[in-house]
């Protein structure tokens, strides 16, 4: 990677405003010490105590959703779930006064029309019925037999200041790129 | 931010295999939880200990000379401290079956020279070189006016695998952006 490229790069992650990213493997420390990161710039930068801990937890949401979906897996291939685990990436940015939360992983394609089905579901809800949705799930303790996403997801969309925004993009045969965006 | 920009931004670190960015004010504990991070993202990934700890110092070097600038400019000038603390980046990513640590922050004017100055000392220093000439660094006081990153640019040569690179582009009437990059074989 030569200067130019570098240069390119940072003024790419300048126009974009991004204040952190990440890509690899999420481990547990991983996340914490990045969540600890997130929370001492959102002090520096004297953000609200509110949006912080919306922020924070939002981050934390992503990067336990991908860490999830691996090992929430039946009879989880090792190497599916190490293709997994190392597509992650997590990027945070502020524009316009407010904070971007997004996040990538792969997805094995058998898991692409559950998960499309529930974004698609909280998407199409209000504010208000996403806190009762959020509710009415906390009650049912089940454990979500696929990807765990579900209360994740509903906590997500229920901070969000703005609809949640995801793509899912074919990658090969296997897998689709999925990745989600919360704004607070 | 639209989805596609997110898009095209993630291909581009993809491209450029970056583990770890970081943009904005590095503050003592934000220097220390992203020290933290990539120790940790080494660990998983089975790097040695010797990798790791180069890449790790290089890291803390690098953002404690911005600090080290921020605090020194600070005493002079609040508002232009500001701007250099704010204008701070750092990436981590993999090159071949190596890691590069970039940094870049602005830089007044005035100091551009003595910054230049100072790399071009001991950027082209073999590793032995460059202990030998960060021993007797060690001794020697330093002067008052100084602009500091001396110590911690030799430690950071000593740690490179390959010759450090450095820009420094003018910005505007004030300042330089300046960046420096570090490689470290595995």
């Amino acid at each position: 990677m030569n200067k130019n490229e570098l240069l390119e790069l940072k003024s790419n992650l300048d126009i974009n405003k991004i204040i952190m990213c990440f890509s690899g493997f999420f481990s547990q420390n991983i996340i914490e010490d990045l969540g600890d990161a997130l929370k001492a710039y959102c002090n520096l930068e004297k953000v609200s105590n509110k949006s912080t801990n919306n922020i924070f937890s939002i981050f934390i949401e992503q990067t336990q959703n991908i860490r999830n979906y691996i090992s929430k897996k039946n009879n989880p291939d090792e190497e599916v779930a190490k293709i997994i685990l190392n597509s992650g990436i997590t990027i945070i940015g502020n524009k316009d006064q407010k904070y971007f939360i997004y996040s990538g992983n792969l997805i094995e394609k058998k898991d692409v029309k559950e998960l499309i089905q529930k974004l698609d579901k909280i998407k199409s809800m209000s504010n208000e019925e996403v806190r009762k949705y959020y509710k009415k799930e906390l009650m049912k303790e089940t454990t979500d037999t696929l990807d765990g996403a579900g209360l994740g997801l509903i906590d997500m969309a229920r901070k969000a200041t703005e609809p949640i925004e995801y793509t899912m993009i074919k990658k090969d045969l296997n897998f689709y790129y999925y990745t989600l965006k919360v704004i607070v | 931010m639209t989805e596609d920009k997110l898009l095209d931004l993630k291909k581009g670190l993809e491209k450029n295999k970056i583990i770890l960015s970081f943009s904005g004010f590095f503050s003592q504990i934000i220097i220390e939880y992203l020290g933290n991070a990539l120790k940790a993202y080494f660990s998983i990934t089975k790097m040695s200990m010797k990798t790791t700890n180069d890449v790790f110092s290089v890291f803390i070097e690098q953002t404690q000379n911005i600090r080290n600038y921020y605090t020194k400019k600070n005493e002079e000038n609040e508002e232009i401290a500001k701007n250099i603390l704010s204008s701070g980046i750092a990436i981590i990513g993999k090159e071949d079956d190596n890691f590069y640590i970039y940094s870049g922050n602005l830089v007044e004017n005035c100091d551009v020279k003595e910054l230049e100055e100072k790399i071009n000392e001991v950027k082209n220093l073999s590793k032995i070189e460059a202990k030998v000439y960060f021993k007797n660094k060690l001794f020697k006081e330093r002067p008052n006016n100084s602009i500091g990153a001396g110590l911690g640019l030799i430690d950071i040569v000593r740690k490179s695998s390959l010759p450090i690179e450095y820009s420094l582009i003018k910005k505007d009437e004030k300042f330089y952006f300046y960046t420096i990059k570090a490689i470290v074989s595995n």
